[in-house]
C-alpha cells in the first residue's frame, strides 16, 4: 500500500471511530438539554453555544427516534406566527437521562484516570 | 417552485409515508426560521446561492430522508456469516453439477455449443435460483432467530465440552447452515415431479431421470426430513449427543440402502421422451450414468466411513441421561 493510500486509510478509520465516539455523547446532550423545551432550529443553537455543533441531518432524525423510543415528547405550537414542533423530555425521558448522567460521568472518570496513567 | 419547496420534495419522496408531512412541515419550518433569522441579521432578503448554502447544511435529501427510516437488513450480522458460507456451498455445488453434466456431454460426443450451453446459461438460471431460496429462507430464520433461540434456551451446563484449538466456525452456526442446506435440498426434491428443470437446468430439454427414482424418490424424502429433524434435535439438545449419533447411523445407512439401489440400475439418467435419439445424445447419456454410478460409489465409501466413525465414537462414549 502506498503511503497516501495507507493515510487516507487511516483517516477513513479515524473518522468511523470518532463518529461513533461522539454518537452516544450526543445522544446525552441533546437529551439533557431537552430537559428545557426547544425546537428543532433552538436546540441545534442552544447545543452549537455549548460548542456541541450537530447538523440537522443529524439532529432532526435523532429527534424523531427518541420520540419514538418515548424518551421525548413533542407537540405542534405556534410562536413568532410559525407553527413549530417542541420537544422535551418525557417522564421516562427523564428518569434515563438521570442514569446516563451517571453512566456518563463514571466513564468519563474511568477514562480520564486511564489517560492519566500514560 | 422555489430551491426550499424543491429540496423538501425531494426529501418527502423517500420518507416512510405515516410521518411524510410531519416530517416535511417541521423541516420546512425550521428551514423557513433560520432564513428570518439570516435575513433578520442581514436585514435583507437571502440570495438564491446563500438560501443554497444553507440548504447544504442540511445534507442530500435522499440521505436525511434514510435516516429517519428505520435500520432494516434481509439478514443481519449473526446469521451473515452463515448465510456467506452456505451460499457458496450452494454455488458452489450447482456449479459442480452443472460441469458435471458439461463434461459428460461432451465425452458422450455432444456438440461444444450444446454441452457448455448450460454451463454458459448457469449464472442468469440455476444460480439466481439458488441465490433467491437460500437469501429467503435465510431471511426468514433473520427475521425469527431471536424467538428461535429464546425457545431453544440457553444452558451452560448442556454446552458440548471444549475442544482444544476448534478449527473454523462455531458448531451451532455449522448445524444451523446444514440446517437451511438440508431444508434447501428437501423443497428442491419436492418440487422435482413438477419442474423436472431443477434437476438439470437446460439440460432438461433432453435429460430426464429414469424410472429407479421412482423407487427412491420416497425414502429420499423422508431421509432429506429425517436429516433436517436430526439437525434440529443436535441443535436444541447438545446436551444428548449419543441419541444424535445413533439418528445420524441410521440416516447414513438408509442413504447407503438408496445409493445401492441407484447403483444397481440399469440407469440413473436417460434420453428425455421428446428429444431426438442421436447416437451423440444416447452417448452423452451412457456418460453421465457412468459418471454418476462412479460418483455414488464415492459418496458411498464416505458414508461407510462416516458410519465407521460414529459406530466407533457410540461405543467409546459412556452413555448418558439426556438433562
Amino acid at each position: 500500500m502506498k503511503p497516501s493510500e495507507s493515510a487516507a486509510v487511516e483517516d477513513a478509520l479515524l473518522e468511523n471511530l470518532r463518529l461513533e465516539l461522539r454518537r452516544g455523547g450526543l445522544v446525552l446532550a441533546v437529551l439533557a438539554q431537552l430537559r428545557k423545551e426547544h425546537y428543532g432550529y433552538t436546540l441545534r443553537k442552544a447545543l452549537a453555544e455549548r460548542d456541541l455543533a450537530v447538523d440537522e441531518g443529524t439532529l432532526y432524525p435523532l429527534l424523531r427516534r427518541l420520540e419514538s423510543q418515548g424518551l421525548l415528547s413533542s407537540e405542534w405550537r405556534e410562536e413568532d406566527k410559525r407553527q413549530k414542533r417542541f420537544y422535551t423530555l418525557s417522564p421516562a425521558g427523564r428518569r434515563v437521562v438521570r442514569q446516563l448522567v451517571a453512566e456518563w460521568r463514571g466513564l468519563n472518570d474511568a477514562i480520564t484516570r486511564i489517560l492519566e496513567d500514560e | 417552485m422555489s430551491l426550499i419547496d424543491r429540496y423538501l420534495q425531494t426529501v418527502r419522496f423517500v420518507l416512510p409515508a405515516a410521518r411524510r408531512d410531519d416530517i416535511v412541515q417541521e423541516l420546512g419550518e425550521d428551514i423557513r426560521t433560520q432564513i428570518a433569522d439570516r435575513e433578520a441579521e442581514l436585514g435583507r432578503p437571502l440570495t438564491t446561492d446563500e438560501e443554497e448554502a444553507l440548504l447544504q447544511q442540511f445534507g442530500h435529501p435522499l440521505v436525511l430522508a434514510t435516516r429517519y427510516a428505520p435500520q432494516r437488513h434481509v439478514i443481519g450480522p449473526a446469521l451473515f456469516p452463515v448465510y456467506w458460507q452456505t451460499l457458496k456451498i450452494a454455488l458452489g455445488g450447482s456449479v459442480l453439477v452443472n460441469l458435471a453434466i458439461a463434461i459428460g456431454l461432451l465425452v458422450g460426443g455432444a456438440t461444444p455449443g450444446r454441452a457448455l450451453g448450460p454451463l454458459a446459461a448457469f449464472p442468469f438460471t440455476i444460480a439466481i435460483i439458488v441465490f433467491g431460496w437460500v437469501t429467503l429462507i435465510f431471511a426468514l430464520i433473520d427475521l425469527n432467530l431471536p424467538r428461535l433461540l429464546q425457545t431453544a434456551g440457553f444452558d451452560v451446563r448442556g454446552l458440548p465440552e471444549a475442544r482444544p484449538a476448534p478449527a473454523g466456525p462455531p458448531r451451532r452456526w455449522t448445524i444451523l447452515a446444514e440446517i437451511v442446506g438440508s431444508t434447501i435440498c428437501l423443497g428442491w426434491w419436492l418440487a422435482i415431479p413438477q419442474a423436472p428443470f431443477l434437476v438439470f437446468g437446460p439440460a432438461a430439454a433432453f435429460l430426464a431421470l429414469a424410472p429407479v427414482w421412482q423407487q427412491v424418490y420416497l425414502p429420499m424424502a423422508a431421509l432429506w426430513l429425517a436429516s433436517i429433524v436430526l439437525l434440529w434435535a443436535t441443535l436444541l439438545r447438545p446436551d444428548w449427543p449419543r441419541g444424535t449419533t445413533i439418528s445420524r447411523i441410521g440416516a447414513d445407512v438408509l442413504g447407503l440402502a438408496i445409493a445401492g439401489i441407484l447403483l444397481r440400475a440399469d440407469a440413473i439418467v436417460e434420453l428425455a421422451p421428446h428429444a431426438e435419439a442421436t447416437t451423440q445424445m444416447l452417448g452423452a447419456v451412457d456418460a453421465i450414468n457412468r459418471i454418476g454410478k462412479v460418483v455414488l460409489v464415492i459418496w458411498m465409501l464416505a458414508a461407510t466411513w462416516s458410519v465407521f466413525q460414529h459406530v466407533y465414537r457410540l461405543v467409546r462414549t459412556p452413555p448418558t441421561t439426556p438433562a
